[in-house]
């Protein structure tokens, strides 16, 4: 695999779940000593290497002044327990949104030390994703399950697709029982409280 | 940092999935003054020809002093800022619209009351342009009420119960009916379809 298969553009700018994702921190580290820096309410002085936590948006703004590094949930050791059984993983836990995450981690405007790291990660995610998303499928077909006890292991993405499985199963067995084209109340809240 | 305030904004927006929840005048208004505060920063830094040759890229951040440095550094951060702002008010403003636009396909041309007050004046003259334009294209195509029957019926008239008290209601043959709580009736579909949306009626299952 290389980074040229992954789709990178920029999304949509309009979309609210990205602008949320987005405000997620990564760590990284200065390339310069720089003083009176107004991140914060009060002026700051950062050493060269010294190590900050900023937002997605920032970091790929700041490129020029600090380097990038991974999240703890996207290096190396956490993605060895992911590849050996994505399906136990509570990802919602470690990032909810796990998956958007680690693909906007491979935007062209992220200066990790490794372009190689980051083709492993996306592999990493690649095979997690293919394994939970069977997974996933088999819990909405399960009858009897509990679907609190599935939906909170999942991240937010997967838990869209989750609730759409179960509500094709739902309509399918409307469609048997000969109950398609009954009148829903609208998910929009239009009674007067 | 500078915006949070517009994060805040959208996670409230993100938050509210199925609902409206009512236009925060404030947090717009302080999102724009915090990005003027920014740009009026921004415009004071950039005055210096080290600066704008660093703007321009024919200068190298190695090359200049450490307070060029971090002067370049404060308006690239400043900057960012105010596309962050930009990003988010325009993202807050167009889901909004959206939801009203869904508003008006699944309730009717009558936005309920407590949804109403959740709007801001732009946001009612919308409303109000968009029925109007809807309304238009409707008549143009044959009087097709096209926010109506969204999937395709299986009869025309329909058995519900009510929900709640609807009161008096015009049928489409023009007979008058009063709709009370917890009575069965057998009507048109098209009649039935938006109070059934707003959860005012619900139709009942019949066992195959």
């Amino acid at each position: 695999m290389d980074l040229s298969m992954v789709d990178r553009s920029p999304g949509n700018y309009l979309d609210l779940e990205d602008i949320v994702m987005s405000d997620s921190k990564i760590p990284c580290r200065s390339r310069f000593h720089l003083k009176n820096i107004d991140l914060h309410s009060v002026p700051e002085e950062f050493d060269e290497g010294k190590k900050i936590e900023l937002p997605l948006w920032l970091a790929e703004s700041m490129t020029e002044f600090v380097r990038h590094e991974f999240p703890k949930e996207y290096t190396t050791r956490f993605q060895s327990i992911l590849r050996a059984d994505p399906e136990i993983v509570n990802l919602h836990r470690h990032e909810p949104k796990y998956f958007a995450k680690g693909l906007k981690l491979s935007s062209e405007k992220l200066d990790f030390p490794d372009p190689r790291d980051t083709v492993i990660m996306l592999e990493t995610l690649l095979e997690a994703a293919s394994r939970r998303m069977l997974w996933i499928a088999m819990q909405a077909s399960a009858s009897k399950i509990n679907q609190s006890k599935v939906e909170c292991k999942l991240d937010d993405g997967e838990k869209v697709h989750y609730s759409q499985l179960i509500a094709q199963q739902e309509e399918y067995k409307e469609w048997k029982t000969g109950r398609t084209g009954i009148i829903k109340e609208s998910k929009d809240r239009f009674k007067s409280i | 940092m500078s915006g949070e305030l517009a994060a805040e904004l959208i996670r409230d927006l993100a938050r509210a999935k199925d609902s409206l929840p009512a236009y925060d005048d404030t947090a717009v208004r302080e999102i724009v003054d915090e990005s003027i505060a920014l740009s009026n920063k921004n415009r004071e830094d950039i005055s210096s020809t080290a600066m704008n040759q660093l703007i321009q890229d024919s200068a190298d951040l190695n090359d200049v002093t450490p307070k060029e440095r971090s002067t370049y550094t404060n308006v690239c951060l400043r900057a960012a800022g105010i596309e962050r702002n930009k990003r988010c008010l325009i993202a807050y403003h167009m889901k909004r619209l959206e939801k009203i636009r869904e508003i008006r396909w699944q309730g009717g041309p009558v936005i309920p009351d407590h949804l109403r007050s959740n709007l801001s004046a732009s946001e009612r003259t919308y409303s109000h342009k968009y029925n109007r334009a809807l309304a238009k294209l409707m008549r143009g195509s044959g009087d097709l009420d096209f926010t109506q029957i969204q999937t395709p019926p299986k009869s025309l008239y329909v058995e519900v119960t009510c929900v709640e008290d609807v009161g008096d209601v015009e049928l489409e043959n023009g007979d008058r009916i009063t709709l009370e709580k917890n009575s069965r009736y057998f009507l048109p579909r098209a009649n039935v379809e938006p109070l059934v949306r707003q959860g005012l009626l619900k139709e009942i299952q019949r066992q195959v």
